[in-house]
């Protein structure tokens, strides 16, 4: 018997996807374009990542029966469907490995710094491989420990932090026109899109009509997590030092001091979002293990998936040795890129699916 | 044979990942309590105190034993930057420095008319560093101010965040201030922020050697001073005691205090003591044609402590007319803080951010000339004080010996 996730299993496994990275890098960005406006990109970004769900949601209905990449080559033909999987495969590879990056470079300059890169990277890999060869099913369901627990960590933090809120920097509301609001919805936007992994996961779900939902869902109440992060960051810290902070969420846990006996709990919060790091590059490294097997046929996978660990390391090694061309590269290339991969092909994927119809005599050639 | 294969691996492996790069033995670090930056030229002199743990620990030291050891060593390393100073502290000292335990960091008065940007700086950029250090400045060398001794705590640098803390949570009149504090009060708009001083009371020499804590009584300690104002990262000037209480009151940074006062408006001597619990205050800009009035209103309350005034406090006009002295008494704390502000053109108050909040128009027009804005500033204090309790007693103890 095939174990399928449950819906609330999806909607966590979504949250996971997006929430770990997007709260470290999402505040100061938004911050330093929208200021004490934050907040209202985030629900802009909240409302595009909505509907993009539906778009995402519409597709899945259309195949309840077999896994994604097999499914589009019977509607779309070998060739579509083989290219579209060498895309997919190759921006999940690559996104995976940003995000390595951003995690071996955050445990080296907080916790970790004299730690060779390597060394945190083979273990890391090591993690996430032993995650994608459990399946997508059993990350899941770790997820299912892994997210309440955040959640928990987050909550306490919160109470503990109430008393450095100042609520009045959030005020004048509306100071900065709709255009730099827009443009500081941008990046928390790109992040919320990669709910588009719901297309490779909606088939191990056990009810695929409901991944538009289930998208839906994972958006807002990613979306409200960040919105909270982003606001707390304002009345605790101010806009103006947010925007020079590399991570504005750890520092405003750093500074919570009850006593002398309670402080310096970030790195409980530090601890918790490992985790969470964890479950993230192992739902993006599946996708990407995923998407290279299927497009590929490869009947046996276990040795390739020690090839792509081994790649993965190298490729995260050499292509940002610098924190500063990681930064840049964030900067300049990843928001067009993510919005290629996760709007425009789905995009193409929605269209063809209008325009050809199914084709009896095509399916299984 | 392959389960007991992957139990060896695994156990390979615990000894591997468990970051041994990182591992610090605790005798190998000099844990900082307290540390301090000065100038000399253009070259950075930091000083560091550093606890003795042997001394420190249960038995000996301060508390137990005979005390012939001094719980702290003070010393101090000169650099063209800070780290670099930090750095050739490591030619005289042969432990590695720890600074997450840093309770005071004291600045010269010299160093804070430089400019404290760097400081700060190193505190964001670095993990060892921790913002929740309480700053402290110093007229003279800061150096000087760790080599004190306290009587009651065994750590001085400790003790004087203690002293800090406990001065601001029960009369409020100096605020304590963490480094993560005062960069927010630099960033903001008013780019006026406040750091208490500590001075060294007393002979020179004295304080430094354990014979002091030898005597029951210390002719010379440390104690807090005025507060120092600064405009941006740099320094402006001083405010004395009584106006850094009125800045409290004003900033809504008053948490309790015990305020003296007359009881009658004609009466010469203070002869009554309030003890103020809560307080609260909010700051109302208003415009009016062109000109920019802050009306500030407090709103306190809390009980007597202390009376040597006939009055019978049974009756309401009683009380009334002593919270109406109480308010006339903040009301001129207030105007004279703000007379000090105006002076050093300082906005310490946060009168920039209640303007931008409330009109962000007006606030574009005027934030590029600021200071000059500032000082035009009409105030408009409305102060309301509610004596709640009056204490044990409803009469002076005056009344059972007086004849009339």
């Amino acid at each position: 018997m095939i174990i399928k996730m449950t819906k609330l299993q999806g909607i966590l496994l979504m949250m996971s996807t997006i929430a770990p990275t997007a709260i470290v890098s999402v505040p100061s960005v938004v911050v330093q374009l929208s200021e004490q406006d934050a907040w209202v990109s985030i629900i802009i970004a909240m409302v595009a990542g909505g509907l993009f769900s539906l778009l995402i949601g519409s597709i899945c209905r259309q195949n309840t029966q077999t896994t994604f990449l097999d499914w589009l080559r019977v509607r779309l033909g070998s060739k579509a469907g083989t290219a579209i999987g060498i895309l997919l495969t190759y921006y999940y590879l690559i996104s995976v490995v940003i995000e390595m990056r951003e995690f071996v470079n955050f445990i080296g300059e907080n916790v970790l710094s004299r730690t060779p890169v390597y060394f945190l990277l083979i273990i890391t890999v090591a993690v996430v491989m032993y995650g994608v060869s459990q399946g997508i099913v059993n990350i899941a369901r770790v997820n299912l420990i892994v997210l309440p627990l955040s959640l928990l960590v987050f909550i306490v933090t919160g109470i503990l932090l109430l008393k450095n809120i100042h609520i009045e920097n959030l005020l004048p509301l509306w100071e900065h026109p709709l255009r730099k609001v827009a443009q500081g919805s941008m990046t928390p936007t790109t992040w919320l899109l990669q709910v588009s992994i719901l297309l490779l996961i909606a088939p191990f779900m056990s009810k695929p009509e409901e991944a538009g939902k289930v998208g839906m869902w994972g958006i807002v109440l990613t979306s409200i997590e960040l919105g909270i992060i982003v606001v707390a960051a304002i009345t605790i810290i101010g806009s103006r030092l947010i925007s020079i902070m590399s991570y504005p969420t750890f520092y405003m846990i750093g500074i919570i001091q009850i006593g002398t006996f309670l402080e310096r709990i970030d790195l409980l919060f530090i601890s918790i979002w490992i985790c969470m790091m964890y479950v993230k590059m192992s739902i993006v490294m599946f996708a990407t293990f995923h998407c290279f097997i299927h497009t590929f046929r490869i009947r046996n996978e276990k040795p390739f998936l020690l090839c792509l660990g081994l790649f993965t390391i190298l490729t995260t090694m050499y292509a940002w040795p610098k924190s500063v061309d990681l930064a840049y590269f964030s900067k300049t290339v990843l928001i067009p890129y993510a919005i290629t991969f996760n709007v425009l092909i789905p995009l193409v994927i929605w269209l063809l699916l209008r325009f050809i119809k199914p084709n009896p005599m095509k399916a299984g050639k | 044979m392959k389960k007991i294969t992957g139990i060896i691996v695994l156990l390979l492996a615990c000894s591997l990942i468990s970051g041994c790069w990182n591992r610090i033995e605790l005798n190998e670090l000099s844990i900082v309590s307290a540390s301090s930056y000065d100038f000399n030229g253009n070259k950075w002199v930091n000083s560091y105190q550093v606890i003795i743990p042997s001394a420190i620990s249960s038995g000996t030291g301060l508390a137990g034993g005979g005390g012939s050891q001094s719980p702290v060593t003070v010393f101090s390393s000169e650099g063209r930057t800070i780290r670099e100073a930090v750095s050739k502290s490591s030619m005289e000292t042969p432990r590695q420095m720890f600074f997450a335990h840093n309770s005071a960091l004291i600045i010269s008065e010299e160093v804070a008319r430089h400019g404290i940007n760097q400081i700060l700086d190193l505190h964001y950029r670095n993990t060892d560093a921790r913002e929740t250090v309480n700053v402290l400045i110093t007229q003279g060398n800061a150096r000087s101010i760790l080599e004190r001794l306290i009587h009651t705590e065994k750590i001085p640098g400790q003790g004087i965040r203690e002293i800090l803390s406990n001065e601001s949570r029960n009369t409020s009149i100096v605020p304590s201030v963490m480094l993560y504090e005062l960069a927010m009060a630099i960033t903001s708009d008013g780019k006026g922020a406040v750091i208490p001083e500590i001075v060294f009371a007393g002979n020179e020499e004295d304080g430094r050697s354990l014979d002091v804590l030898k005597k029951t009584y210390e002719q010379a300690k440390l104690r807090i001073g005025r507060l120092a104002v600064m405009r941006g990262d740099k320094f402006a000037g001083w405010l004395t005691r009584e106006e850094g209480l009125g800045v409290s009151f004003i900033a809504n940074k008053v948490r309790s205090s015990n305020l003296a006062f007359r009881c009658k408006p004609g009466d010469k001597t203070y002869n009554m003591t309030f003890r103020l619990q809560t307080s609260a205050t909010k700051l109302k800009p208003m415009l009016r044609n062109g000109k920019m009035t802050m009306g500030i209103d407090i709103k306190s309350a809390g009980n007597l402590l202390e009376s040597n005034c006939m009055m019978d406090l049974t009756q309401p006009a009683a009380v009334k007319q002593l919270e109406q002295q109480l308010q006339e008494e903040v009301k001129q704390m207030v105007n004279r803080s703000w007379e000090a502000a105006k002076r050093l053109k300082v906005d310490v108050f946060g009168f920039a951010d209640a303007v931008h909040r409330k009109y962000p128009r007006e606030w574009r027009r005027v934030k590029n000339n600021w200071d000059e804005t500032f000082s035009k500033i009409q105030i408009e204090p409305h102060i309301k004080i509610s004596m709640d309790r009056v204490g044990l007693t409803n009469k002076p103890f005056k009344s059972t010996n007086s004849n009339e």
